[in-house]
């Protein structure tokens, strides 16, 4: 639009000799999302105590006192977390609503689905289904199982997109792709490694559990 | 029902350890797969198909390398390299 008589116009107002160039857009670090429970009038107290002992971590009290919170003020923060594991929560909550509902251990109350989320069947029965189809190549097969273990040796809670870039990182293809395009595969695996390591929810141990608070940024 | 403690609980596997964003990069990589007309997904398509992953830290630590989406594609169709490309082309 104004490329071309910008620069000669700017260098008169400048006095001449300076070249401006625009800084790129700063790199925002993702947002965090909270899940918050909706009060309804079908939900029991009991059961959003086991919802945020279970799902989110909660001690009884603190699960307790949120139940009272959303009970008395219509809504209550279950946690924050990055947006595929908040959704994935979400997602794993109202299916144990529904399993819940559909078995009726609760008295036969009706629960109402107090989150609101999609039927997806979170899980890793689509690579299976994959191979059957002998859609997925013998080496992105691979790359997914060791992501997979990377997370049980770490044990971390989830399964992410961050442990499958760093079995990527181990493939030649996408180590030669990460220098074509400008970047640093070694530079790359260090920061991944950090985040790992500092980033990620550790599953809790028998006796400990982890600090429910939310990790701070380095 | 209160569940006093539960340690019991944790022992089972109760839920499913992938996330969403897993399922969906598989699904993303297999439509790529499927409309290029390849046979099945390589170790690169599931990378590429981080690039649609946009809250994810994944990509944002490839970002914060410099690692755009079309240096990327220019690599894998082309062969044309970020460094070459720049110092031909704009200096």
């Amino acid at each position: 639009m104004m490329a071309e008589g910008d620069p000669g116009r700017r260098e008169e107002q400048d006095g001449g000799g300076v070249a401006v160039e625009e800084g790129r857009p700063k790199l925002k670090e993702p947002a965090r999302f909270a899940v918050i429970l909706h009060n309804d009038d079908y939900t029991t107290f009991d059961f959003v105590v086991e919802v945020l002992t279970r799902f989110f971590r909660k001690t009884m009290e603190e699960a307790a006192q949120i139940t009272m919170k959303v009970h008395h003020e219509g809504h209550g923060l279950a946690g924050v977390f990055t947006h595929d594991i908040a959704e994935t929560k979400v997602v794993q909550v109202t299916e144990y609503a529904q399993t819940m509902a559909s078995r009726s251990r609760h008295g036969g109350a009706r629960l109402a689905v107090f989150l609101q989320a999609r039927a997806l069947c979170a899980g890793f029965a689509g690579v299976h289904d994959l191979r059957r189809f002998r859609m997925i190549g013998r080496k992105a097969e691979a790359v997914l199982n060791r992501s997979s273990v990377t997370r049980s040796s770490r044990n971390h809670e989830y399964f992410t997109l961050e442990h499958v870039l760093w079995s990527l990182l181990d493939e030649i293809d996408v180590i030669d792709t990460v220098r074509g395009a400008g970047g640093d595969p070694s530079e790359l695996r260090k920061s991944l490694e950090k985040h790992l390591e500092t980033r990620c929810r550790r599953r809790p141990a028998t006796a400990t559990r982890p600090s429910p608070s939310i990790p701070s940024p380095p | 029902m209160p569940k006093a403690p539960r340690d019991g609980d944790e022992a089972k596997p109760e839920h499913p350890v992938a996330t969403l964003s897993i399922q969906r990069l598989i699904q993303r990589a297999l439509f790529h797969v499927q409309s290029a007309g390849k046979d099945e997904i390589q170790p690169l398509d599931l990378f590429v198909a981080l690039y649609q992953a946009k809250d994810s830290h994944a990509l944002h630590l490839l970002l914060a390398q410099g690692v755009e989406r079309l240096d990327v594609l220019n690599y894998i169709s082309h062969g044309t390299r970020k460094d070459v490309a720049e110092s031909r082309g704009h200096r």
